[in-house]
């Protein structure tokens, strides 16, 4: 059940966004090929390159603004899920973990393929890489390459993070499904409290932190740790707050489980 | 036991109580009708049993199990309100019933909806409200459920829809399945309903077959509803 609950919010969402990444594709194109012709004109006027150069820019951003627009109609999928379309969507055979999974799944998915689509747009302006036995490109292979477990952290953080950014807006619209006719009004201030509450743990525990770092034995053992192994340390610490994030995200799965499988109350 | 129990259920919305120690069967072969005004817990009752909502204390039973997926394969449910989602178009509502749900006649709801003159192309947003509900209901009726779960299917609508609706329900059911209505109407739907549930405030005013309710007291099932609820 699963795997359809899967395909119908996969093909549900690209009704929306694959012509949404399509326009934004063609844009890119479009601005690749203008780019292509300046670059034909003999004696182009500077203000033509400029132009080129700037629809290009726009281009790119187009795919980046494509990421933002998956992650919107994902939690306004989310949103209606908890209204009048529940009372279809939660009388069929599958789990609530199943429902928040897929859609979380097919979001993230989609922010994704966007972000990588923007990436990938974005790199082709710094040209081509001619060959992987390029001597410099391998030189610079060779210096990255002991950083790699810190990058693979780092990748495995953004990622845990873009999963953690949805559940936290669907455990907030689940939140604001408690008020029943007036959620949306509840979701946003749902929204402002919580943020505000964030901001204040995350400025406590930054001070805790460095209180700790500067007085305790421990703090300054690691202190001097981090001093002589910068890398395996910063490694330690995106590896960390990796695993802290997981740690937020399932916890947020299971808050939002909860909301509507026990205290669900349809709008 | 019956196939649809309710032992001592009690839902509490805050701290509103929707529903108190509420204890009641639904039989396999007939259609029962519940009945009571608006608020009275007639629909948490449904959600109860579709599994939209938990019980606050009690327990809900559908053939022996606690509603979840697997009653929800046996279970089918028209609620109170459009739940389609607006940009569906009628073929994708069946092309979901159909992927979901085992018991379900593509075929026949094509039909049905054929007969309504809804196309299969046509976008929910772009049909009129009651053609949204005749859909709905189509979609509904075209299971082979053990257990239907009807809320308002008559709400709000004209006469000859009425008997459209109803007509298409007695249709639609399996001879073998249980069968619930809710509905303040009681006039039109008074014929087809074999066992009556009376709710008031929450709890059970009366639970009795219709037939022995008109013999006992002498009136038709709408006559007692009015006496039961004249003073509210």
């Amino acid at each position: 059940m699963f795997v359809k609950l899967l395909k119908w919010e996969f093909r549900q969402t690209g009704r929306v966004m694959l012509p949404v990444l399509g326009g934004a594709l063609i844009l890119y194109g479009g601005a690749l090929g203008a780019q292509a012709l300046i670059q034909l004109i003999a004696g182009a006027p500077a203000w033509l390159d400029v132009a080129g150069r700037m629809l290009y820019a726009l281009s790119v951003l187009t795919l980046i603004v494509c990421s933002v627009a998956a992650f919107f109609y994902g939690v306004v999928r989310f949103y209606r899920l908890l209204g009048d379309e529940g009372y279809l969507m939660f009388s069929l055979p599958v789990t609530a973990s199943q429902h928040i999974g897929a859609k979380l799944i097919a979001s993230c998915t989609w922010m994704i393929l966007s972000i990588g689509l923007s990436f990938v747009a974005g790199g082709a302006e710094a040209g081509p890489i001619v060959s992987t036995n390029d001597p410099e490109l391998q030189e610079l292979l060779a210096r990255l390459w002991p950083g790699a477990p810190l990058y693979a952290g780092f990748f495995a953080f953004l990622l845990v993070s873009l999963v953690v950014s949805v559940l936290w807006m669907y455990f907030l619209c689940a939140v604001g499904a408690q008020w029943g006719q007036s959620r949306f009004a509840a979701t946003v201030v749902a929204y402002i409290v919580s943020g505000v509450a964030v901001q204040i743990l995350s400025v406590a525990a930054l001070a805790a932190f460095a209180f700790a770092a500067a007085y305790s034995p421990l703090g300054q053992q690691m202190a001097g740790y981090f001093l002589a192994n910068p890398l395996a340390a910063l490694t330690a610490w995106v590896w960390g707050f990796a695993a802290l994030s997981a740690a937020v995200a399932a916890a947020l799965f299971f808050a939002t489980r909860y909301l509507i499988t026990k205290r669900l109350n349809l709008a | 036991m019956s196939f649809l129990q309710f032992d001592n259920v009690t839902k509490y919305y805050g701290n509103r109580p929707a529903l108190q120690n509420v204890t009641c069967g639904m039989e396999p072969g007939r259609i029962t009708g519940l009945l009571g005004p608006n608020g009275s817990g007639k629909t948490t009752m449904l959600k109860l049993a579709a599994g939209l909502l938990q019980p606050t204390a009690g327990r809900v039973l559908i053939g022996g199990a606690a509603p979840g997926p697997e009653t929800k394969k046996l279970t089918a449910y028209l609620p109170d309100r459009v739940s389609l989602p607006r940009n569906f178009r009628a073929s994708d509502a069946v092309a979901l019933f159909a992927d979901f749900y085992a018991d379900f006649d593509a075929a026949k709801a094509v039909e049905m909806l054929r007969s309504l003159g809804v196309e299969a192309s046509q976008r929910i947003a772009s049909m009129s409200k009651g053609t949204q509900e005749k859909t709905q209901l189509c979609l509904t009726m075209s299971r082979g459920a053990k257990l239907f779960l009807l809320d308002e299917p008559l709400g709000g609508v004209d006469p000859a829809t009425r008997d459209y609706i109803l007509s298409t329900i007695i249709r639609g059911y399996t001879e073998d399945a249980t069968l619930v209505i809710s509905t303040h109407i009681i006039g039109d739907v008074e014929r087809i309903l074999d066992d009556v549930v009376f709710i008031q405030n929450g709890t059970v005013a009366v639970a009795d077959s219709a037939e022995h309710l008109r013999e006992t007291r002498g009136k038709s099932v709408d006559g007692i509803f009015r006496e039961v609820f004249a003073c509210l």
